[in-house]
């Protein structure tokens, strides 16, 4: 495997990693948000899981292991109710955004298109969820304060 | 894909493609900031709403390089289209302006090296959450 072959697949293994917790984060959004806005988070809920799947093909198709999910996933910060669970997806479309632009810069052709229409679609979602825009979405490096994410506890 | 100007072999001392592509990103968003200024001139009431996202257009133009003076067309020497005098068919014409510009720019990232398409791609996501925000309670 040449090198930009490996930083293809490592890409991918990130953009799946972080699917994996936006599953896991959007059950929990699920269970507190509010009724106006269930049906927003179950279609976001099913295009994660829907990318998950993907990804999970396109990493065997490159000739590697798909990461698994983790047990579980530490929060960002507690999530008592609608209002933290509305920040909560905010911050986990932030962090798929983040991954979407990496393999953006890893891939080419088609597998590069479909992750910048990830990234497309993971930065209208965090705005929708935020009510407000940011200038580069999954650009960590030009954002003013760094995005928490849910990181894996197991 | 989606390039008119059928870029030619590199390395005969011009611009590489990656450059041009560059400075072609860079006049398209500052396009597109003459646009909120034609749209917020005519319509001052949409001018706190709008300067968020004119600010953000601003910081693209600057990320391609762009916006230093050299390349800077003052307002009056590109007559924008006229703007209409319905603010919600002027924030449409915005809408539809970055909805036009984010998907040329996921054309025109497919052929640039690996970091400016990914700039490309966070600027025209950035686009399309501009058309949601342009559009949002119009449903």
């Amino acid at each position: 495997m040449s090198e930009a072959e490996k930083r293809e697949l490592d890409a991918l293994q990130a953009a799946l990693a972080a699917e994996h917790a936006a599953v896991y984060g959007y059950g929990v959004v699920g269970g507190r948000i509010g009724a106006e806005r269930r049906t927003e988070a179950q279609e976001a809920y099913d295009a994660h899981r829907a990318r998950r799947d993907s990804l999970v093909r396109e990493v065997k198709d490159s000739g590697g292991t798909p990461v698994a999910a983790a047990a579980g996933y530490a929060l960002p910060f507690p999530v008592p109710d609608a209002a933290a669970a509305v920040r909560l997806a905010a911050e986990l479309e932030d962090r798929v955004a983040g991954v979407y632009s990496d393999l953006v810069r890893a891939a080419g052709g088609k597998r590069r298109a479909t992750a910048a229409a990830a990234l497309r679609e993971a930065a209208v979602r965090a705005v929708r969820w935020r009510g407000g825009s940011v200038a580069f979405p999954g650009l960590a490096e030009r954002a003013g304060t760094a995005s928490a994410s849910a990181t894996p506890t197991a | 894909m989606g390039c008119s100007d059928g870029s030619g072999p590199d390395g005969t001392g011009g611009p590489s493609a990656a450059d041009r592509a560059r400075a072609r990103a860079a006049r398209d968003s500052e396009a597109l900031a003459r646009r909120y200024d034609a749209v917020v001139a005519a319509h001052p009431g949409l001018a706190e709403r709008l300067r968020p996202l004119r600010q953000e257009v601003v910081r693209h133009v600057k990320a391609f390089g762009g916006g230093t003076g050299s390349t800077a067309v003052p307002p009056s020497a590109s007559p924008s289209a006229a703007v209409p005098g319905d603010e919600k068919e002027a924030l449409a014409g915005l809408a539809a302006a970055e909805r036009s510009l984010a998907d040329r720019r996921a054309e025109t990232l497919l052929d640039v090296p690996g970091e400016l398409a990914r700039l490309l791609a966070s600027v025209a996501a950035a686009g399309a959450a501009h058309v949601y925000l342009l559009t949002e309670g119009d449903g």
